[in-house]
C-alpha cells in the first residue's frame, strides 16, 4: 500500500449514483456503510494504491472512495488549471466532430473546425478519458486537443550515463551468472557497460567479472527529454519504490534527465531519485510550433 | 548468429488486420509468431506462442493513437518488449519492419536504445510511414517530429533500410491546421510527399507501389515477395 499526495484543487464528483465510502485500517481498505451522495463533489489531497493497484481517493480523514474509470462512467475528477491555463487547438475532428462531453460527462454534438482555438481553465477525467474545459458546460476530449505551448527545449543527450541504480541491496553475480558473496548497497549507481541474459534474466556489467541481475536495479537511459503530466493522480516514487512528495501537477512541462526501467517500474527521471510513472507523463520533445502537424 | 523479425503495426487498423493481411501472407501461421501486449505503463501484459525457437516476434501496444505522447511513449515500451524476448530467445541482430505509425516508433527506439542494447539492428522497413504527422507537404514543410528524427540520422548508420509508399489516387487530404483544399497524390491515410520523407530519413529511396491504399499494400505481392527474404 502506498500513499501518493496531491496538490489541491482536484476534486472528484458523482453524477447519478452514490459512491460507497471505506476506511484504511492499517494495509487494508474496508468498506463502511456510508457513501458519497450522487451529485456531490469532494476536495481530494491524497490518494492510496493498495496491493492490488486500486487507487482509493481521500475525502475526509479516514474517508476512502475507489471506482474504476474504465466501467464507471459516473465518477469524475476534475482539476482547476487556474495557474497553468492553456490553449487548446482542435484536431482532425472528422465528419461527425470531436468528442465532447457536459459537466456530467455525457456526449454532446459539436462541430468544433480543424485548427480553432480555445483557452481552458479545467481538466476532467471522466468515461477513462481527459477532456479539457473549452466553454461553460462543454468539455473536448485531450485526443482531439493539441496544447498549445509557448517555449521550447529540445531533445539531447543528457549529461546521465548509462547506468543501472540498485533498488535493494544488491547482489553481484560472476560472469557465469552465478552469486557472489558480494553485495551493492541500495540506491548505488553504476556505469552499465554491458547486458547479457542467461535466458532466464538480463544481467548488467559493472566491473570485469560483476554483474547485476535486473530484478535488483533500475536502468538509466540517458537521453533528456521534456515531459508533459498527463495525470490527475501523477505517481512518483523513488528507486527503492517509496511515493516521493512532489509539486508537478496536471499540463506541468518539465526537463526530464533520463529514462527509467525496472521490472515493475517504468518512468521519467525527474530528479536524482524521483521518477515519474510513464502512464503519468509522456514525451513532448517540441513545446512551440507544431509537433505533428 | 541469431536473428529475429520484429513486426509493429501501425495506428490505422488493428493488430488482427496487420496479421491477416501481412504476416499471413508471408506464410506465417500464429505458431511461428509470438506475440507481445504491453500495457501503457510499459509492463509486459501477456505473451501468445512463446518459444525460444520462434523467430518473429509482433509488438502489439495496448495503444498505439496516433499522437504525440504516444510516439514518445511506445518506443520506450517496445524495449521492454525487445528485451523481454531477448531474454527468451537470446537473438543476436534483428530485422524490424513497421507499417505507418509502427515506422515512426521503431525509428524512435534505434535512436534512444540501439546502442545501449546487446543485439544488433540488420534491417529497417518502413511501410508507409507518416514521418511528417499529419502534414500533406514534404520535408519542404517540417513537422517538429521529423526535425528531431532528421537530426538524430547518426543512430541509423550501418543499418540496412527500405521504405515502401503506395499510391493509390488523387483525393483531398485533411492537414492539422488551415485550410488547403488541394489534392495530393497519396494512399488514403498519408500523402505521398508525406511518405516521401522516409527518403530524407534513411537515404534511400522510396518504393511505391501503385494501386494499393495505405492498408492494402499489405497484402500486395510486390511488397509480400520483398519480406520473404527475411522470413
Amino acid at each position: 500500500m502506498k500513499i501518493y499526495k496531491l496538490n489541491t484543487h482536484t476534486e472528484i464528483g458523482t453524477v447519478s449514483t452514490p459512491l460507497s465510502i471505506f476506511n484504511k485500517n492499517n494495509s487494508t481498505m474496508s468498506k463502511t456503510g456510508s457513501v458519497l451522495q450522487a451529485g456531490t463533489s469532494w476536495l481530494v489531497n491524497q490518494y492510496i494504491i493498495d496491493d492490488n493497484g486500486d487507487i482509493f481517493y481521500q475525502v475526509a480523514t479516514n474517508e476512502y472512495v475507489t471506482f474504476d474509470p474504465s466501467t464507471n462512467t459516473d465518477v469524475r475528477l476534475i482539476k482547476n488549471l487556474a495557474n497553468n491555463d492553456a490553449t487548446v487547438t482542435i484536431q482532425d475532428p472528422g465528419a461527425y466532430g470531436i468528442d465532447v462531453v457536459n459537466d456530467k460527462g455525457i456526449s454532446i454534438s459539436n462541430s468544433y473546425s480543424n485548427g480553432s482555438s480555445w483557452t481552458t481553465d479545467k481538466v476532467m477525467f471522466v468515461n477513462n478519458k481527459y477532456y479539457y474545459r473549452i466553454a461553460i458546460n462543454i468539455w473536448a476530449s485531450s485526443n482531439n486537443c493539441f496544447a498549445e505551448n509557448k517555449s521550447g527545449v529540445i531533445n539531447n543527450q543528457s549529461d546521465q550515463i548509462h547506468k543501472v541504480v540498485t533498488t535493494q541491496t544488491a547482489i553481484v553475480y560472476n560472469a557465469n551468472f552465478n552469486p557472489t558473496t558480494t553485495t551493492e548497497e541500495t540506491n548505488s549507481g553504476w556505469l552499465a557497460t554491458d547486458i547479457k541474459t542467461n535466458g532466464q534474466n538480463n544481467y548488467y556489467q559493472i566491473a570485469t567479472n560483476m554483474w547485476l541481475i535486473d530484478s535488483q536495479v533500475m536502468e538509466v537511459l540517458p537521453y533528456s527529454m521534456i515531459i508533459r503530466i498527463n495525470s490527475l493522480t501523477p505517481k512518483v516514487q523513488d528507486f527503492q519504490g517509496n511515493p516521493v512528495e512532489n509539486t508537478i501537477d496536471f499540463g506541468h512541462q518539465l526537463l526530464s534527465k533520463g529514462y527509467v526501467k525496472g521490472s515493475n517500474f517504468n518512468g521519467y527521471l525527474l530528479t536524482d531519485n524521483s521518477i515519474i510513472s510513464i502512464d503519468d507523463a509522456s514525451g513532448t520533445t517540441l513545446l512551440y510550433g507544431n509537433y505533428l502537424g | 548468429m541469431t536473428t529475429v523479425n520484429v513486426w509493429i503495426a501501425g495506428s490505422t487498423g488493428s493488430q488482427g488486420d496487420f496479421s491477416n493481411s501481412l504476416l499471413d501472407g508471408l506464410g506465417l501461421d500464429s505458431s511461428q509468431n509470438t506475440t507481445v501486449y504491453v500495457g501503457n505503463d510499459g509492463k509486459i501484459i501477456s505473451k501468445q506462442n512463446q518459444s525460444s525457437t520462434n523467430k518473429n516476434i509482433s509488438v502489439i501496444f495496448e495503444n498505439n493513437q496516433f499522437a504525440e505522447g504516444t510516439l514518445e511513449n511506445n518506443p520506450n515500451i517496445l524495449d521492454n518488449a525487445l528485451m523481454s524476448e531477448y531474454i527468451a530467445k537470446r537473438f543476436d541482430s534483428i530485422n524490424i519492419f513497421g507499417h505507418s505509425n509502427g515506422g515512426n516508433i521503431l525509428t524512435r527506439w534505434i535512436e534512444r536504445y540501439s546502442k545501449y542494447r546487446p543485439f544488433s539492428v540488420n534491417q529497417i522497413v518502413t511501410i508507409c510511414t507518416p514521418f511528417n504527422g499529419y502534414v500533406v507537404q514534404g520535408s519542404d514543410h517540417p513537422t517538429g517530429f521529423l526535425k528531431e528524427v532528421l537530426s538524430s540520422k547518426d543512430s541509423l548508420n550501418g543499418i540496412s533500410k527500405k521504405a515502401f509508399g503506395a499510391y493509390y489516387n488523387y483525393a483531398t487530404y485533411r492537414p492539422y491546421t488551415g485550410n488547403n483544399s488541394a489534392t495530393y497524390a497519396g494512399d488514403t491515410v498519408v500523402t505521398l510527399a508525406n511518405a516521401e520523407t522516409a527518403e530524407n530519413v534513411f537515404n534511400v529511396s522510396l518504393d511505391v507501389i501503385n494501386g494499393v491504399t495505405h492498408m492494402s499494400i499489405l497484402k500486395s505481392s510486390e511488397l509480400q515477395n520483398y519480406l520473404k527474404n527475411f522470413i
